[in-house]
């Protein structure tokens, strides 16, 4: 016996080899053992619901087409999102990925093996005859009309891929130990402030809300936070505030009047002195955002999204930000210990004497972007390109997407999908003003400079005006250092276009006729021009910052 | 070990994975043989795989290929230029290439190399900082050529000039403020106009000029979704800061017409309230 115990890892080896061989044969053996064409989809989401919800959608459209005569199956891989990049660039180099796949983040991958979908969006959906999307271009059913930059590529002009699902952030609260909270006597009066659910409807109520939360665990000698918050959940729902106290001063310094944020423009401004962490809207956003961060646990910001799962699921912090496409899971977690429900954190109202002056309105999420990037693979045979479309295209249908939703409990992608009554406070709220100035732009380098000082922020003993002084010349610098090293990738986007625009315009000469080509050309030239003066700008910037 | 051996089998088990798939019916098909080798190049230059492009391109013209040979060559320059990964002898070949053909007899090719030439000079190798020097005012834009190319090279000109060197009263720039109806070609009119537009509000502190050049880019339309937006606005704001409220309103009234959905609209909306209160 002590012989083969050195060769153990071999026979290991062996064995779990030829089991898998053994199950990836049956499998394939199963895919290809009849005529029936095989749609397989690929996905990273293994959030609890979401693949027994793909599964059922899958054998609802597999119906419908036998309905038609037309016999298809439909089959799911669900990838762990750890190696997805690395086993979705295997498969399609090796030639046998899927029909749909969540798509790479690689341009050059997308071009190479993904079909523009540009003319099929621009049709309707054919799922949607006889409902109130009838009539509509597929496109225009989706929240964002498929432009934003996550289903629109803006470098290869083309729609490649067809989201199912839109992301918000909200804060998800124990319902039960709510209750027990506002109940208690320590709690007196806080009722009148809250709505019929014990849930904060203004800026001023929650706050009130969780001092009642720090008085109950004060007196019932319980460690217990309002609220659980990791440092990627939390830094949404923060931004959102944040933004909030910037609406003016972006209206202030929009010199050319489109009212978004422009990084490039926005920075000119900085660092022209027009604003600055000192300017008294941006101040108050770091106050406001302090508020919120002090009723997280100290440290929060160093967190991951377990460690805030595990506050809140051990029943340590009453409520918890995190994303939508989190409640099943938290539910699941809660079992049935308690129960589930979430709110919008409202944010301060334009009458509110200290932040209100800052704001137009209620901060938006109609620019929220609609996800899911699932996308066609081209090179295959017509008939399966079909199918795949048509499956996309009942996914996200008026009826496919509300019983995706129905099934998954997660967000339907489309306008005017009704969802069941716990999914309300998660939609998003269209209604509003456009945010203000986000300081990080989403730009990794400047937001770290922004985190690092950030325990002086949330510290109960630190401070707005500490914070600024820790931070404030290092954020100046890195907007400065940001904004003219974007230079040399502006220049090489705009050089790469002049070679698209060549190569389009070769076409419309070979081929008149191709109006598709006339519209992309028209696309390149758009967009190649407002990055080619951009850039001309930010250098005569330079040069007279420089003097 | 023991991850190790589970490890090694989930990789061998996805070759046997790949090695069944590969023998699967339609395998075959994902790799087309029908395709000339020109179409192959134009497909996939038209998607950016400039470097992809650039053997399919050298296949067609290797088989002499006589119709569209020029713009063949065109083709491959054009993908030389900006292959990735970039290096200076490409671009110095591309140059070599576009010289060549800057002698060409066809139509519309010969002012495409020409301004290629120009552009590499000024855009990519930068070998000459003076741009008053006028060289491709007076040399490349020839003003009896009406080619795509030929207005192109004044959009760039212009770009630059007014973008980085104007001072407002240069000769210049005086030009080119009047020189808008020497483009006619629709794409690149209307951002001329969306240019000079910018010019003259980001750097001349003019918005009752700069409203009305939005408003002529805005007219030509554009096919950036975002730009016809973003420009609806600007000419409604510009507008209003330059004391024409009725234009002003009518243009936030558009913007929320056709775009209701926008994140702006509530705002657009309550401008033309606001402007409505001041007309009565």
């Amino acid at each position: 016996m002590k012989k083969w115990v050195p060769y153990g890892g071999l026979i290991l080896l062996l064995v779990a080899f030829l089991g898998s061989a053994i199950v990836v044969s049956l499998r394939t053996a199963d895919e290809f053992s009849s005529d029936i064409p095989v749609i397989r989809f690929a996905h990273w989401q293994l959030e609890s619901g979401l693949r027994e919800a793909f599964d059922e959608i899958a054998r609802s459209f597999e119906a419908l087409e036998r309905k038609n005569g037309r016999e298809v199956k439909v089959i799911q891989t669900a990838v762990p999102s750890q190696i997805y990049a690395s086993w979705s660039r295997t498969q399609l180099i090796g030639g046998t990925a899927p029909e749909i796949m969540m798509l790479p983040s690689n341009d050059e991958l997308l071009a190479r093996y993904f079909k523009p979908l540009t003319e099929v969006v621009d049709a309707p959906n054919p799922f949607n005859a006889s409902t109130p999307l009838e009539g509509y271009a597929w496109r225009e059913t989706f929240l964002d009309g498929l432009q934003s930059p996550g289903n629109f590529n803006e470098r290869l002009l083309e729609n490649y891929s067809i989201p199912f699902t839109v992301l918000t952030v909200r804060v998800f609260y124990n319902s039960e130990l709510l209750a027990n909270i506002v109940n208690d006597p320590v709690s007196s009066g806080i009722k009148e402030d809250l709505s019929h659910n014990f849930t904060p409807e203004t800026f001023e109520s929650f706050i009130l809300l969780c001092h009642a939360i720090r008085r109950y665990a004060m007196a019932h000698n319980l460690t217990l936070v309002p609220l659980a918050g990791s440092r990627t959940d939390s830094k949404t729902l923060l931004d959102r505030f944040q933004t909030s106290q910037t609406q003016r001063l972006l209206l202030e310094i929009d010199q050319l009047g489109q009212l978004r944020t422009s990084h490039g423009l926005d920075s000119i401004q900085l660092l022209k002195g027009s604003w600055s962490l000192e300017t008294p809207a941006v101040r108050d956003g770091l106050s406001l955002i302090r508020e919120i961060g002090l009723q997280m646990p100290v440290g929060f910001f160093q967190m991951g999204r377990e460690d805030a799962l595990f506050y809140f699921a051990q029943e340590r912090a009453v409520m918890m930000v995190t994303g939508a496409w989190d409640a099943p899971s938290l539910q699941s977690q809660a079992g049935d210990r308690f129960t589930v429900r979430a709110f919008p954190l409202p944010l301060p109202s334009i009458n509110d004497e200290t932040y209100g002056q800052n704001m137009l309105g209620l901060v938006s999420e109609a620019g929220v972007s609609p996800f899911g990037n699932l996308g066609v693979l081209q090179g295959i045979n017509t008939q399966k390109q079909e199918l795949a479309i048509r499956f996309l295209q009942y996914l996200t249908s008026y009826e496919g997407n509300q019983r995706f939703s129905q099934l998954s409990s997660w967000l339907p992608a489309l306008h005017g999908v009704p969802v069941e009554e716990m999914l309300e406070p998660l939609m998003p709220q269209l209604d509003g003003y456009p945010p203000g100035i986000a300081l990080g732009k989403n730009q990794a380098d400047l937001e770290r400079v922004l985190t690092r000082h950030q325990h002086v922020l949330f510290d109960p003993e630190g401070s707005v005006d500490d914070y600024i002084d820790a931070v404030g010349d290092k954020y100046r610098e890195e907007v400065r250092r940001w904004l003219f090293n974007r230079q040399d990738n502006r220049k090489r986007t705009v050089q790469q276009q002049d070679s698209q625009i060549a190569i389009l315009y070769a076409l419309t000469q070979i081929n008149p006729e191709e109006l598709r080509e006339q519209h992309r050309l028209g696309l390149v030239i758009d967009g190649q021009q407002s990055g080619e003066s951009e850039y001309y700008f930010i250098e005569r910037m330079r040069r007279e910052l420089a003097e | 070990m023991r991850s190790v051996s589970i490890a090694v089998a989930h990789q061998l088990g996805l070759l046997v994975l790949f090695t069944v798939s590969a023998c699967s019916p339609d395998a075959g098909e994902r790799t087309s043989s029908k395709i000339q080798p020109a179409e192959l190049g134009w497909e996939l230059a038209s998607r950016s795989l400039f470097a992809q492009a650039i053997p399919y391109f050298e296949k067609a013209l290797e088989h002499n290929v006589v119709q569209d040979r020029a713009w063949l060559e065109f083709g491959r320059a054009v993908c030389l230029l900006n292959r990735q990964p970039r290096s200076g002898a490409s671009i110095e070949e591309a140059l070599g290439e576009f010289m060549r053909l800057s002698q060409s007899d066809v139509s519309g090719l010969r002012s495409a190399a020409v301004f290629f030439v120009w552009r590499i000079n000024d855009f990519y190798l930068e070998t000459s900082n003076d741009h008053s020097d006028q060289r491709y005012a007076n040399v490349i834009i020839d003003a009896g050529d009406v080619s795509f190319y030929n207005q192109f090279g004044k959009l760039k000109y212009a770009t630059k000039h007014l973008m980085l060197f104007s001072n407002g009263s240069d000769d210049t720039t005086k030009e080119l403020l009047e020189s808008s109806a020497a483009i006619t070609d629709n794409s690149l009119a209307r951002n001329f106009e969306r240019i000079v537009g910018e010019f003259l509000v980001l750097t001349e502190g003019l918005p009752d000029e700069g409203w009305v050049r939005f408003a002529n880019a805005e007219r030509l339309g554009f096919d950036q979704i975002r730009l016809k937006r973003d420009v609806l606005l600007i000419v409604a704001r510009q507008a209003e800061r330059a004391g024409e409220h009725d234009i002003a309103q009518a243009y936030y009234a558009r913007f929320a017409k056709e775009y209701p959905r926008d994140v702006r609209t509530k705002w657009a909306t309550d401008q033309v309230a606001r402007l409505q209160g001041m007309l009565q």
